[in-house]
């Protein structure tokens, strides 16, 4: 952490922004509506809940070790010998989990668009592009983030263009069924919403903590908002049909027809696709080096960023043998994997932290 | 900066990757499928049309401008068949009898025969929506007799009867579905919807043996996946009034008291509204219709601007919508029992618990069901003139 670059509290929110909507935009719709096929329009709410828990529990283990990233202040908080386990658990999971990203890409590109590419090949490519944003430090990664993230986000607006093919008795009845399917539609989103956690990576690099802190909030509420707004348009364009969609929000994509000629829109969602993901792997990418670095004690977690892409490469292919698996995956396991790793483990770290009154800074102390 | 320029060569290569890697298309290596007909071929196999786009040069009439003779029809389509045990079947065979590449993306037509809308759509309905390349805003319709013989038409307007038969549902006149509309329908709570229904347009006298275009006349009445009948036009607007799909459509009725003469209104605007009830055992259905529209011709006596001959011409009118509703109302109800309207859906979204229990008796509950009309109709504006034109005021009925 030697590195004297600093990032705007504004960046920030554009570098959480994709990384929690850049993949699970396109398969929202259909997760929810396997449980709740009327109402899952609601989870977009309650997802947001897990998401305020995840940063406030981020800031303030930031208040309690400044300068310092979840992976050194638990080598503070719970020891040496533990934090460095802790930090390889993570690291495990970053890789994996930027492994699995790389893979929903991959697989959405290569079934809808690029049939004949093989999937590496595609896969890779991204990942060339993200260890070289990587390497390029906090500043090139935050600077790229808010034109990508604005580029990568707006085409969402086109969803308007639907309105005329939009058939709203789709969202009734209302609650027929009560709660629970509601809840149960927010257990894969709320998992999604918890990713905003990567910022402790990123804390330690912006000057003022308040700020930062409201431009995650800023973050959280778009993520929202945008999650209602993709849920809502797809629910009244498919209807009871959502569910059995690959990806409902191409399938919106391509129903959009102004005035006979304005079609074929599907190409500016992949355009969205490519340049959301990017953000999004550069972010889990640089989230995996600097955990792999931080546990190790590697001052320079440069020389890493290409060897442990390739890693992420290989994970992605050799964790999902198809496309079933990577269902299951995103609807059965992630679901608990992710807040495991943003919600409970910081919030038992935070715990013990505040038990046995440890505070530190990455000035003096302990060596990290 | 020998470095710098080394490195900046590095990227040169990327130029490579811009073409699209391995999924390059050329224009000059893709057939344009504009639409598919699908029939029951022999050995109860699937047998697949395809009409695609012939390019500008070959069609023979490519750089002639403007003038032209009336010999020999310009032909920008062609057709192509084969068939197999199921469409991707057939389709890569077809695909085996065409040298270039099948391109999807600018079919917007599908057309189910009636043989296959007979034995069912679902098959080919997952194909479809399955497949990455078939547009789901595609419009799709059963047609009377082979779908294979609406594509082999040249029409004197238009490139191709796909396109006609585009521009005819994007007129709004009759009904339309897409292929999206289509797959929710065959999930929806009734089982039971409506395709536009095509027949071929007698050609006219001085027109070429295949000069004619296909039309939509009327609908399939499909229940579950099968085609179980069709409606006329006539029986098909009564629908439309239900379902709140009236376009452009003039309505013509006659007076009470006048046996001589129709008054025609149009455009009509309605806002209907669908009050399902249930009392007992008794389903009930409130169809409220409001409906105006403007008179733009008067064969009979009457004279509109006067108040109270405009309360009889709107009740005449009144009467029309109802009878339409009503007409349709009945060959649904009891001779086809197909739900076409989805008061299904209405019950569902009224009544959700009840619906629970009761769904597996629609098919005896539907039948049964009371349809009570409640039509207000307004005869809004009467056009340019008042009393019946080019008549003595003498004759005029006030």
């Amino acid at each position: 952490m030697q590195d004297k670059d600093t990032i705007l509290p504004i960046q920030l929110s554009f570098m959480l922004y994709p990384t929690v909507m850049a993949t699970g935009f396109l398969v929202l719709p259909a997760l929810g509506s396997l449980y709740a096929p009327y109402d899952f329009w609601m989870s977009s709410i309650l997802t947001m809940i897990p998401g305020a828990i995840t940063i406030v529990l981020a800031t303030s283990l930031h208040a309690r070790f400044p300068g310092l990233t979840i992976i050194e202040s638990g080598q503070r908080i719970v020891g040496k010998v533990f934090g460095k386990l802790v930090g390889l658990l993570y690291f495990f999971y970053f890789l994996h989990f930027t492994g699995v990203i790389s893979r929903e890409y991959a697989e959405f590109v290569k079934s809808s668009f690029l049939f004949d590419t093989p999937m590496l090949f595609v896969s890779c490519s991204l990942l060339v592009l993200a260890a070289c944003a990587v390497r390029g430090g906090v500043n090139v990664l935050s600077k790229s983030a808010v034109i990508f993230a604005i580029l990568s986000s707006l085409p969402l607006l086109f969803l308007l263009l639907l309105i005329p093919d939009l058939n709203w008795t789709y969202m009734l009845p209302m609650l027929s069924q009560g709660v629970v399917p509601v809840l149960k539609a927010a257990a894969v989103p709320q998992g999604w919403v918890s990713e905003l956690f990567l910022m402790t990576f990123f804390l330690p690099y912006v000057k003022d903590q308040k700020k930062a802190k409201q431009s995650s909030y800023a973050a959280l509420g778009v993520i929202g908002i945008s999650m209602m707004l993709i849920n809502l348009v797809v629910l009244m364009l498919l209807g009871p049909d959502t569910s059995n969609k690959m990806y409902p929000v191409l399938v919106a994509f391509r129903y959009m027809s102004v005035g006979g000629f304005f079609e074929n829109l599907e190409a500016l969602l992949l355009a969205m696709w490519v340049l959301g993901n990017l953000v999004k792997q550069s972010v889990c990418l640089y989230a995996t080096v600097i955990t792999f670095s931080q546990c190790f004690g590697v001052s320079d977690f440069r020389s890493f960023a290409f060897p442990i892409a390739i890693l992420a490469a290989v994970f992605g292919l050799w964790d999902l043998p198809n496309i079933a698996a990577l269902h299951t995956l995103i609807q059965k396991v992630s679901v608990f994997e992710t807040p495991l790793f943003t919600i409970v483990i910081p919030l038992l770290l935070l715990l013990i932290a505040w038990m046995t009154g440890r505070r530190g800074t990455n000035q003096g102390g302990v060596n990290g | 900066m020998v470095r710098r320029l080394i490195r900046a060569s590095l990227l040169v290569p990327l130029i490579v990757m811009l073409t699209g890697c391995w999924d390059r298309n050329e224009l000059n290596d893709l057939a344009l499928v504009t639409a598919l007909a699908l029939d029951v071929g022999e050995d109860n196999q699937i047998d697949t049309t395809i009409q695609f786009l012939l390019p500008r040069s070959q069609s023979g009439v490519g750089g002639t401008g403007g003038g032209g003779g009336g010999s020999g029809t310009s032909r920008d389509t062609a057709v192509r068949h084969a068939q197999g045990s199921n469409i991707a079947d057939a389709l890569s065979k077809l695909q085996r009898r065409l040298p270039r590449k099948l391109f999807w993306g600018q079919c917007k037509i599908f057309i189910f025969g009636q043989g296959v809308a007979k034995k069912g759509v679902q098959e080919s309905v997952d194909f479809l929506t399955r497949h990455p390349q078939p547009r789901e805003r595609s419009y799709v319709f059963v047609s009377d007799g082979r779908a294979a013989d609406t594509l082999e038409l040249f029409p004197p307007l238009e490139r191709s009867s796909a396109e006609v038969l585009r521009e005819l549902s994007d007129m709004n006149i009759g009904f339309k579905l897409t292929l999206e509309q289509l797959s929710i329908k065959l999930i929806s709570d009734s089982k039971a919807f409506a395709i536009p229904y095509i027949h071929i347009l007698q050609k006219s006298k001085s027109a070429e043996p295949q000069q004619t275009i296909p039309y939509i006349y009327g609908t399939a009445i499909m229940k579950g996946d099968r085609m179980i009948g069709a409606m006329s036009e006539k029986v098909m607007r009564g629908m439309m009034w239900i379902n709140n799909e009236v376009g452009e459509y003039t309505v013509s009725f006659g007076m009470k008291g006048s046996s001589d003469g129709l008054i025609s209104l149009k455009p009509i605007t309605a806002k209907i509204k669908l009050v399902p009830s249930i009392s007992g055992d008794k389903w009930k259905m409130k169809v409220k219709a409001h409906v105006e529209g403007d008179m733009v011709q008067n064969e009979t006596a009457y004279n509109p601007a006067q108040p109270t001959v405009l309360v009889e011409m709107d009740k005449a009118f009144e009467e029309a919508v109802r009878k339409r509703i009503e007409l349709c109302l009945n060959q649904a109800q009891h001779q086809f029992n197909a739900d076409i309207f989805d008061f299904a859906g209405v019950y569902h979204r009224k009544f959700p618990k009840l619906w629970e229990r009761e769904k597996q008796n629609w098919d005896q509950r539907f039948p049964q069901v009371e349809v009570e009309t409640e039509i207000t109709a307004h005869i809004a504006r009467s056009g340019l003139i008042l009393a019946p034109g080019g008549m003595p005021k003498e004759e005029v009925m006030e």
